[in-house]
């Protein structure tokens, strides 16, 4: 994916704060409609409230059975409906509409029912009074005594009692007792024309009675189930309250609960989304730290940290040849700090050498001319014994006082001039002279000479003597190294490019230079010859006289296979002070 | 040619024993030696007498070699000087040929060699003796040629 790292952040962020704002709104959302549906239920109970009012006037109506008393409950129900009537149609919509068609059809039932009730009470209370008038007429009747058959007293005012123990109870045993009396009085009618006036009026009493307690039973339904739709809707609502309180701890929980455990996960993996690629880096610089320049920051992602790897490669880059560089200055100048170290050796060795020698050279002149006079004295004077003895161990002095002259001059050969006597020489012609020096011993030894000579060589502006002198002493060495062998001798440029420095190369076929001692050559009295033949000052002087030409001197060597001198020789000598 | 007995040699040397045993071992060779031992004592030497040939030491205490070598060339330029050192340096041989030193000869040197050269740096003087006189007489001769060229 290429998100830049804010996009990676926003989603970090974003998924966790969702979740909490989702939580939030349902939350929001059920609180809301809980606090809908306690509307609702306040209502409900309003009007339930106001049916148990209308169901006590009821009963006080029922009880007392007069105008006055229906006229109370006839306004209760009206101002049951006016209430009704104030509940706005959303609301209605919301709860149910049926709930309040089935209230309102309910209520006019009831109304009708009272009603009806009414009129029965008030058509009862004029049976009463007509059961009673008949009654009394009949007991006067019975009293007087002019009816022609069995009519007691007695009789009559059980009927009576009969009568009002029914109008006061009006159950199904005074009922039945009222029944079982006007059965008697039936039996009685055949013979009492009387009779038959109160037994009707009791009749019609006994149905009137009758058809108010079936009127009331509707009315109590109706009043019953006026509570019932009114209970019904307040407890339903109860129940979704109930419901939704039960469920929003249930969502805060799971909002707190996601939060706990996505949040940081979401958060986690963004992080180390947005760091995967800065960490790659340190691991990076790490290793760099630990000299591993070869490492490079791996581009994935397109967002801030490509250019930083882009750059941070680029600078790598830059810093890895710059090291490689580096390197190759610091070996190049470890070489030549070798080279300095071993010139500045050779230079303070060369200086004490001719310190020593020019100490040494007066007390060898002493000794010498001592021996001198010696000698002189002995010459001129008459044989006597051991004369001759004398003047033999006298020459062995002088001898010696030689060998040491020799010595020293040579060593004096290290004081170096610092000017250059400059002549123009032909190097092929020069190593042609030289060899002419040495054709004896070449003879001699049956040495073949072969020369390896590049002719068109520009020539050099050098001291001529002093490189006459190098080839002299390495040619004489080559030849000292072997019995008939091959001295090989090859001229050129040391590079094709330029023409500034020439090149020589003298390769014997003789015992060769142990790798350990090929440092210690150049070394003045470093020699391997037996004691006596050689100073260990011709390859010193060599070398002394090469660099104080601005040329170099190095050797390649191989134990019984042979030696080679590489001669550098500047075209235009300069003037170097070693 | 004066014979050797003629050749007057001035040694000049600090270091006694040898330039004593040399100025013997010089004598015996028929050479009429002096001996002094610095540069002061040389030059104070050739303004009293004039050596032919002088054989001078570069290291010594007070004045060296090289400064009583020019001192010499500039106040008796006719006295030849071999210098005869145990220091000499390529650098030094150089100085003394330049400042008109005849030969520059490394100690210890052997006698047979010092007196060929001493015979040589003699001849030499004597040569350019001649060469001075010949060319005096030479004036001379024009001059009176010219008077005698006047008077006529």
């Amino acid at each position: 994916m290429n998100l830049k790292i804010w996009h990676k952040m926003i989603i970090g962020i974003a998924i966790p704060s969702f979740i909490a704002i989702l939580g939030g709104v349902l939350t929001y959302v059920y609180i809301k409609d809980v606090k809908k549906r306690q509307g609702f239920v306040l209502i409900a109970d309003d009007l339930k409230e106001q049916v148990l009012e209308v169901r006590r006037n009821e009963k006080n109506f029922v009880h007392y059975k007069n105008k006055e008393h229906f006229d109370i409950l006839n306004t209760e129900i009206g101002q049951l409906e006016k209430n009704l009537s104030t509940i706005s149609e959303k609301t209605i919509n919301e709860i149910g509409e049926e709930n309040f068609s089935r209230f309102r059809k309910t209520i006019l039932e009831y109304f009708n029912l009272s009603n009806a009730l009414f009129e029965n009470y008030q058509n009862e209370s004029i049976s009463t009074e007509k059961v009673r008038e008949e009654g009394r007429e009949l007991e006067a009747f019975a009293v007087s005594g002019k009816h022609a058959f069995e009519l007691s007293t007695n009789f009559v005012l059980h009927l009576r009692i009969l009568e009002k123990n029914y109008m006061l109870y009006r159950d199904k045993k005074s009922l039945d007792a009222l029944h079982k009396g006007l059965a008697e009085l039936k039996n009685l009618i055949p013979f009492c024309n009387e009779c038959i006036p109160y037994a009707d009026s009791l009749h019609k009493l006994i149905s009137l009675y009758e058809k108010s307690g079936a009127a009331l039973n509707e009315l109590q339904g109706a009043g019953n189930a006026l509570e019932k739709i009114t209970g019904e809707v307040a407890d339903r609502e109860r129940q979704k309250i109930n419901s939704f309180l039960n469920l929003t701890p249930r969502i805060v929980l799971a909002v707190i609960l996601l939060l706990c455990t996505l949040g940081p996960f979401f958060v986690y993996e963004t992080a180390s989304y947005i760091v995967a690629p800065i960490k790659r880096l340190v691991d990076i610089t790490k290793k760099i730290s630990e000299g591993d320049l070869s490492q490079r920051a791996a581009i994935k992602e397109h967002d801030e940290t490509y250019s930083l790897a882009m750059s941070f490669n680029t600078m790598l880059d830059h810093l890895q040849l710059m090291h490689q560089s580096l390197e190759k200055s610091i070996e190049l100048l470890r070489k030549k700090q070798e080279q300095l170290v071993e010139a500045e050796k050779l230079a303070s060795l060369g200086k004490f050498a001719v310190g020593v020698a020019h100490e040494i050279n007066n007390p060898l002149a002493i000794i010498n001319e001592k021996t001198g006079l010696i000698k002189d004295v002995i010459g001129m004077s008459d044989d006597f014994p051991l004369k001759n003895k004398l003047l033999d161990t006298l020459v062995g002095i002088s001898d010696s006082v030689n060998r040491c002259r020799v010595i020293t001059h040579r060593l004096l050969g290290f004081a170096r001039r610092t000017d250059i006597p400059v002549e123009i020489i032909d190097i092929n012609s020069l190593l042609k002279e030289v060899t002419g020096f040495l054709e004896k011993d070449i003879f001699y030894k049956s040495i073949k000479l072969k020369f390896n000579f590049t002719d068109d060589l520009p020539p050099i502006e050098s001291d001529k003597i002093q490189l006459q002198q190098v080839f002299l002493n390495i040619i004489k060495n080559a030849i000292d190294a072997m019995e008939d062998g091959v001295i090989e001798i090859t001229t050129g440029m040391k590079s094709r490019e330029s023409r500034d420095i020439i090149m020589v190369s003298i390769r014997d076929t003789g015992h060769g230079i142990p790798e350990e001692i090929q440092k210690n050559i150049f070394e003045p009295f470093f020699t391997t010859k037996q004691k006596g033949k050689g100073t260990g000052l011709g390859l010193s002087i060599t070398y002394g006289l090469v660099k104080r030409l601005g040329g170099n001197i190095s050797v390649k060597s191989r134990v019984n296979e042979g030696t080679t001198f590489f001669v550098e020789i500047p075209v235009k000598a300069e003037a170097v002070k070693v | 040619m004066k014979k050797k007995k003629d050749i007057k040699v001035l040694l000049v040397d600090d270091e006694v024993e040898f330039v004593d045993t040399l100025a013997q071992r010089l004598k015996m060779r028929d050479l009429l030696v002096d001996v002094v031992y610095n540069g002061e004592q040389a030059l104070s030497f050739i303004r009293k007498t004039s050596p032919d040939v002088i054989v001078l030491d570069l290291k010594m205490p007070g004045l060296h070699g090289i400064e009583v070598l020019k001192e010499i060339k500039k106040s008796a330029s006719e006295i030849q000087v071999i210098i005869l050192t145990g220091h000499g340096t390529d650098k030094d041989e150089d100085e003394a040929r330049r400042l008109g030193g005849f030969d520059f000869l490394r100690k210890p040197a052997d006698i047979d060699l010092l007196v060929a050269k001493i015979k040589e740096a003699f001849a030499e003087k004597v040569e350019r003796a001649m060469t001075a006189i010949a060319f005096a007489e030479e004036g001379a001769l024009d001059t009176a040629r010219k008077i005698i060229k006047k008077e006529e």
